[in-house]
C-alpha cells in the first residue's frame, strides 16, 4: 500500500517540475558562484600553505608581510582577511580599524583573545537573564579555528541554500495541501472510507509528501556541496564555522553547520507535512489548505524581518512555525539564545516539538473520522 | 432547419475517439447510444463547437458551424455530462448569469427564467444554492439553462446519470414538452432513457455508427427473431456462445429463462415482441 | 455591461467580497498599530524617553526636536555638534553622552553628523571614529561634505559616463539645505513598512485571481460557457478586468487604512523631511512623503501587475490551486530577490522582471540605483516601472488570446 501510495503521489508532474525546478535553482544559483572563481585554482594552492589549524604566529607573519611590506601573496592576504573578521564583523564596536594598515599586532598575535573579548562586548547586547548562558556557551568554544582553502565560497552558497530551503517550504505546502482534500474533493474519500485499511492508507498519507521534502532537501544540498566542492574540494567543509560566522557558538565545521541546516529542513518538512495534514483533512479544500499555509509561513517570513531578536514571546512563537527551520542558517551566524540554548537548536527542538503536536493532532482527526 | 456531420473524424493523440461519422439531424429526439467510451460525448461536444473535427465539417443548414461562430450558438442548448456550475450561486443567480452569456436581455430574461422554473418545479428553490440540491434538481435546472435561449438545437450529454427511476421518468417527461420543432439529440448508455421518447436512434460503438434511423424500423428489423425460453443451468455456457442472449432469469431447481436473438429458434420457444433493448445488445454484440 | 455585472456579481458576492476587503482592512489597521503602538524614542543609548511607548513616546521626541525644525542650516549644525561633544564625559571606549535639554532639541543634528562621520570614515578607508566622532567645526562643514561623499558615492556606484551624468544631475535637484520635523522617524518605519504589507496583499490578490478562470475548467462551467452565444469572448472583459478590480480594492482598503491611521496619528508636517536625513544615503530629490506616495503607487502598479499576471496563470491551467502555488512561488521569489540575496547583475535582473516585484522595490529608492538599458542611462526605478507596465499588458494580450482561442 505504501508503495501504491508513494508511486500516485510521487510519480506526477508536479513532482518532476519541482525536483527539477529545485535542480536548476541549486545549479543556477551555484553556477554565478563558481563562475566568478576561475583562476581559484592558484589561490587554491597558495591557501593551503597555512590550511589546518589557524595559528597566531601565522597570523602575524601574514600581517606583517600584508601590512609592512605590502605583500600580496594569497597564502598572507587570505590569513590577514581572518584577522579582518574582527573589524568587519559588528563593524564600530571595540575594533574600529578600517584599513590593514591600522590593524595593531595585537590582532595577529592575540587573535583568540581579542576574538573573545569583542564577543564579551557582543553578548552584552542580549537580555540581561540570557547573558549568563550565553558566556557559559561562549567558553564552550574551542580554539583553535581551523580553515582550508577555499571556504570562503560557502559563504553566499550556504545563503542559496537558504533561500531554496523557503522555496522547499513552499512547494511542500502546495504538495501536503491537497494530502486528504484531493479526495474530498474528488469524491474518493466516500469509497476510501468504506475499505479495511482505511486508517493506513490515511496515515500513510503523509509518508509521501514527507518524502518529497527530503527528496528536495537532499537534491539542494548535494548539489549545492558537490558544485562547491568540485571546485575547492571537500576539505572545505573541514573549515571551522567560524570562518563563515566569526562570533557564533558551538564547535561546527561547514560540514556540520550544513548538516545542521539539513536536519533542520527535514524536521521543519516533518513539521509542515502534519501540520498541512491536519488543514487539508479539516477544511476538506485544498485551496482553503494553502491559504493557510501560505499565511503562516508569510506570517513567519514578515515576523522574522519585524520582531527584534530580544521580544522573547513572539519570538518563541515564530520559532515554533516550520518555515523558522529554513532560517537556521541566520541564527546559526548569531548568538541568541532561547530557553538557555543556541537559536538554532532552540528552532530545531520547538519545530520537532510541533511536529509532534501536529502528528498527534492528525492521528487524533484519523481516528475520529470523516464527515464527508 | 438540418444539422448535417459529414465524415467527421476526432483523433486525440493514438486514440480515435470518432471515425468518419455522417449523420443529418432533422426536427424530432435523437437518441444517442452506445457503450462507454463509444465516442458519444466527443461527437456532442464537436456539435456544439468545443472540439473541432480533426477531419470533416459540422454543417448548419448549408453553412459550417465555425463559420457561423456565435450565430449558431445562438440556436443551441446544452448541457454536458458533467453539468457544471458555481457553488456559490443560487439558481436563480445562475440562470442569469447563463443568460446574460447566451446574450438574452434582462426583461426577457426575468420572464424566461420564471417559466423555466415553474415549467421545470424549480420555483421553490429558486433562491437556493445549486450545490445544496438533489441530483435531480441539479439536472433539471442544467436543462433550464439548456433551455434559456428557447434553443432550435438542444444536445444533453447522460442526462439522467446517477437519478432515480422518478427523476428519470420526470425528465423524460420534459424532454418530449420542450422538443416541439427541435433538434433534441439526446446521448445516453441507458436504453430506457430513448425507447419512449426517442423518434429517431443512432448506435455508436468505437467511435463509430453501428446503425441509424427511425427508431421503430429499426426496432421492426429484428421482428421475428426474438424468442424466450426455459433452458437447464449447465446448457448456458454453450447457448451463450451460439446465441445472442438479450436477458435471462432464474427460475429455480436449475433451470433458467432466456430472452434470445436468432433466425432458427430452440425448441419449445415462444416468439416475443422486440424492443430496443434487444435490437441495441443485438447491435452492439454483434459489431464485435 | 450586463455580461460585465454578471459575472462580477458572481465573483464578488458580497460574502467573499466582504472577506477580501475586511481582512485587507484589519491588517492594515494591526500594522499601522504595530507601527505606532510599538513604538520607543531613544538617542544614542541615553535612555531618554525611557518608560515612554507608542504616541506618548512620539509625541514627546517630537516635540523636543521640533523646536530646531524646518530648514537643517549649518549654523545648526555647528550648534549641534558643539553641544553633542560639550555632553560627552570621559574618554575613549569609556565616553558616554549625558542628555541635557539643549542635546534633546539638536538630536537630529547630532545623529546626522555621526553618521555622516561614520560615511566619510567608511568612504576614505579610515578607522570607524571613536569618540569624539568629529571635530568641533564639523557641523560648518556639513554640506560640503555632503557633497564630497554623494560625489564620491556616485563615482563608485555608477558603471558609465552617461550614468554618472544622471546620478549628478538628479543628486543635484536635492534641496539643500534639508528640511525635517518632528516625528519623522515613525513615519520612516511606516514608510519602510510599505513594501512588507504591499507583499502580504499582493499574496491576498493572488488568492482571490487565481481561480478567476482556472475555477470555470474545474468545476466544468467552462463547458457551458463556451458554448453560450457571447461565451468566452463576451466574458473576456470582465475575467481581465475583475481581478484587476478587485486588486485596486484590496490594495486601496488596506493600504489606504494603514496610510490613515498613520496620517491621523502622527505629525503631518514630518512628511516633508528629506529622505536624504531620515532614510539612509540617496540621490532622490524627495521628501518623505513623496517617497511614500511614490511606494504606494509602486505598491499598487505591482499588485494590479500580479493581478493580470496571475489571470494569465490561472487561464493557462486547470486547478486554482496550481495557479496559487505558481503565484505565490513568483511573488515570494520576487520578494526574496528585491530583499537582497546577492548582488548578482543575473538575480538582479531576475529581480526585475518578475512580476510584482515592483511592489518590493524599495531598495531602489536608496543610494544610486542607475542602470543602463542599450547605453542609455535610466534610473532603476523607472526601468522597473516600464517592465511591470509591460508584464501587465502582454499578461493581459495573453489571457485574451488564451481564453477566447477556442
Amino acid at each position: 500500500m505504501l508503495f501504491l501510495e508513494m508511486k500516485r503521489r510521487l510519480c506526477s508532474k508536479y513532482t518532476l517540475f519541482s525536483v527539477i525546478g529545485i535542480l536548476i535553482i541549486t545549479v543556477g544559483l551555484n553556477l554565478i558562484i563558481v563562475e566568478d572563481q576561475k583562476d581559484i585554482a592558484v589561490s587554491l594552492q597558495e591557501e593551503a600553505v597555512y590550511e589546518g589549524d589557524i595559528k597566531e604566529e601565522n597570523l602575524l607573519l601574514s600581517l606583517k608581510k600584508v601590512r609592512d611590506e605590502k605583500s600580496e601573496d594569497r597564502r598572507y592576504t587570505s590569513q590577514a582577511f581572518i584577522i579582518g573578521g574582527l573589524t568587519h564583523n559588528y563593524p564600530g564596536i571595540l575594533y574600529t580599524e578600517n584599513k590593514i594598515e591600522d590593524y595593531p599586532d595585537k590582532y595577529a598575535a592575540e587573535f583568540y583573545q581579542c576574538w573573545r573579548n569583542k564577543f564579551k562586548v557582543l553578548l552584552k547586547r542580549l537580555p540581561t537573564k540570557e547573558q549568563k548562558s550565553a558566556l557559559t556557551k561562549l567558553n564552550e568554544v574551542k580554539i583553535p579555528f581551523a580553515q582550508y582553502p577555499g571556504y570562503y565560497l560557502y559563504y553566499t552558497a550556504l545563503e542559496n541554500m537558504q533561500v531554496i530551503f523557503i522555496i522547499i517550504i513552499f512547494l511542500v505546502t502546495f504538495f501536503a495541501s491537497g494530502a486528504y482534500s484531493d479526495s474530498f474533493e474528488d469524491e474518493s474519500m466516500e469509497i476510501i472510507t468504506t475499505t479495511k485499511a482505511y486508517k493506513k492508507n490515511m496515515m500513510i498519507r503523509i509518508l509521501p509528501v514527507i518524502f518529497y521534502g527530503i527528496l528536495l532537501t537532499i537534491i539542494a544540498v548535494l548539489g549545492t556541496v558537490g558544485m562547491i566542492s568540485s571546485v575547492v574540494g571537500f576539505k572545505a567543509l573541514k573549515t571551522s564555522y567560524k570562518m563563515i560566522s566569526l562570533f557564533s557558538f558551538g564547535n561546527l565545521s561547514i560540514g556540520q553547520a550544513i548538516m545542521i541546516m539539513m536536519l533542520a529542513e527535514i524536521i521543519g518538512v516533518f513539521a509542515l507535512s502534519t501540520l498541512m495534514g491536519c488543514f487539508s483533512f479539516k477544511t476538506k479544500k485544498t485551496t482553503t489548505a494553502i491559504g493557510i499555509g501560505v499565511s503562516m509561513n508569510v506570517f513567519f517570513m514578515i515576523g522574522s524581518r519585524l520582531v527584534p531578536s530580544s521580544a522573547s514571546f513572539m519570538k518563541y512563537l515564530l520559532n515554533a512555525i516550520p518555515m523558522a527551520s529554513s532560517y537556521v542558517l541566520s541564527s546559526m551566524n548569531g548568538f541568541s539564545i532561547c530557553f538557555g540554548i543556541w537559536e538554532p537548536y532552540a528552532i530545531i527542538l520547538e519545530v520537532s516539538a510541533v511536529s509532534l503536536v501536529a502528528l498527534g493532532q492528525l492521528l487524533g482527526l484519523l481516528n475520529s473520522g470523516t464527515d464527508t | 432547419m438540418e444539422l448535417k456531420i459529414d465524415k467527421v473524424t476526432k483523433q486525440f493523440k493514438d486514440l480515435k475517439a470518432v471515425k468518419d461519422v455522417d449523420l443529418n439531424f432533422t426536427p424530432g429526439i435523437w437518441g444517442l447510444l452506445g457503450p462507454n467510451g463509444a465516442g458519444k460525448t466527443t461527437l456532442m461536444r464537436m456539435m456544439v463547437g468545443n472540439l473541432r473535427p480533426s477531419r470533416g465539417e459540422i454543417y448548419f443548414d448549408g453553412d459550417t458551424i465555425h463559420s457561423l461562430g456565435g450565430e449558431y450558438l445562438e440556436r443551441i442548448g446544452y448541457l454536458p455530462q458533467h453539468f457544471g456550475y458555481d457553488k456559490n450561486q443560487s439558481v436563480e443567480d445562475f440562470l442569469h448569469y447563463i443568460g446574460s452569456l447566451k446574450g438574452i436581455d434582462k426583461a426577457t430574461r426575468h420572464k424566461r427564467i420564471a417559466d423555466l422554473l415553474e415549467q421545470f418545479n424549480l420555483s421553490d428553490v429558486k433562491s437556493k444554492k445549486i450545490d445544496k440540491l438533489s441530483g435531480g434538481m441539479k439536472r433539471r435546472v442544467g436543462i433550464c439553462q439548456a433551455m434559456l435561449n428557447n434553443p432550435d438545437i438542444l444536445i444533453v450529454d447522460e442526462p439522467t446519470a446517477g437519478l432515480d427511476i422518478e427523476e428519470r421518468r420526470n425528465f423524460r417527461q420534459y424532454l418530449t414538452a420542450i422538443s416541439k420543432d427541435k433538434i433534441v439529440i439526446l446521448s445516453t448508455h441507458i436504453v430506457s432513457d430513448v425507447e419512449f421518447i426517442a423518434n429517431y436512434l443512432i448506435l455508436m460503438e468505437d467511435g463509430a455508427i453501428i446503425e441509424s434511423g427511425e427508431c421503430n424500423t429499426l426496432i421492426n428489423s429484428i421482428d421475428g427473431m426474438i424468442f424466450e425460453t426455459v433452458v437447464e443451468d449447465e446448457e448456458m455456457k454453450i447457448l451463450e456462445q451460439k446465441y445472442c442472449i438479450v436477458n435471462f432469469h432464474n427460475e429455480g431447481d436449475g433451470k433458467v429463462r432466456i430472452r434470445y436473438i436468432s433466425k432458427l429458434p430452440l425448441k419449445n420457444s415462444k416468439l416475443m415482441k422486440p424492443d430496443l433493448n434487444d435490437y441495441y445488445l443485438s447491435k452492439v454484440r454483434g459489431a464485435k | 455591461m450586463d455580461i460585465f455585472i454578471s459575472e462580477l456579481k458572481r465573483q464578488m458576492n458580497v460574502k467573499r467580497f466582504i472577506s477580501y476587503i475586511l481582512i485587507s482592512i484589519i491588517l492594515g489597521g494591526l500594522w499601522a498599530w504595530f507601527i505606532i503602538g510599538g513604538r520607543t524614542e531613544g538617542f544614542m543609548m541615553t535612555g531618554c524617553y525611557k518608560g515612554l511607548k507608542g504616541m506618548e513616546a512620539i509625541e514627546a521626541a517630537a516635540k523636543d526636536r521640533n523646536v530646531y525644525a524646518g530648514k537643517m542650516t549649518t549654523n545648526n549644525f555647528q550648534r549641534g555638534s558643539e553641544v553633542l561633544l560639550d555632553s560627552a564625559k570621559g574618554k575613549g571606549d569609556e565616553s558616554e553622552i549625558i542628555m541635557n535639554d539643549e542635546l534633546l532639541k539638536l538630536e537630529v543634528y547630532a545623529d546626522t553628523l555621526v553618521t555622516q562621520s561614520f560615511r566619510l570614515s567608511r568612504m576614505s578607508g579610515e578607522s570607524y571614529p571613536k569618540f569624539p566622532w568629529f571635530s568641533r567645526d564639523f557641523g560648518s562643514h556639513f554640506y560640503e561634505n555632503e557633497e564630497l561623499y554623494y560625489q564620491n558615492l556616485i563615482d563608485t556606484s555608477t558603471k558609465n559616463q552617461a550614468e554618472k551624468e544622471l546620478a549628478l544631475k538628479t543628486w543635484n535637484k536635492v534641496e539643500k539645505p534639508y528640511t525635517y520635523y518632528g516625528g519623522f522617524e515613525v513615519w520612516r518605519d511606516g514608510v519602510e513598512h510599505i513594501q512588507m504589507f504591499g507583499f502580504v496583499l499582493l499574496i491576498i490578490v493572488s488568492f482571490f485571481a487565481s481561480g478567476i478562470i482556472a475555477r470555470d475548467k474545474e468545476c466544468g462551467l467552462d463547458e457551458i460557457i463556451s458554448t453560450t452565444s457571447e461565451g468566452r469572448r463576451g466574458l473576456l472583459f470582465a475575467k481581465l478586468f475583475i481581478p484587476v478590480i478587485m486588486g485596486f480594492l484590496i490594495y486601496t482598503a488596506g493600504m489606504g487604512t494603514y496610510i490613515a491611521i498613520l496620517k491621523h496619528f502622527l505629525p503631518a508636517n514630518a512628511l516633508e523631511t528629506s529622505i536624504q536625513v531620515c532614510c539612509g544615503a540617496t540621490i532622490l530629490p524627495y521628501n518623505l512623503g513623496e517617497l511614500m506616495d511614490k511606494m504606494v503607487l509602486f505598491g499598487l502598479i505591482g499588485t494590479l501587475t500580479i493581478s493580470a499576471f496571475t489571470t494569465f496563470v490561472s487561464s493557462k491551467v486547470n486547478k486554482t490551486s496550481t495557479a496559487m502555488s505558481i503565484i505565490v512561488l513568483i511573488i515570494i521569489s520576487g520578494f526574496l530577490l528585491s530583499m537582497g540575496l546577492d548582488d548578482s547583475p543575473i538575480l538582479k535582473t531576475m529581480s526585475l522582471i518578475m512580476p510584482g516585484s515592483l511592489a518590493f522595490s524599495g531598495a531602489e529608492f536608496g543610494t544610486v540605483q542607475v542602470v543602463s538599458v542599450f547605453g542609455k542611462a535610466m534610473m532603476s526605478l523607472k526601468f522597473h516601472l516600464f517592465i511591470s507596465m509591460l508584464i501587465f499588458f502582454i499578461s493581459l494580450i495573453m489571457i485574451s488570446w488564451n481564453y477566447v482561442r477556442r
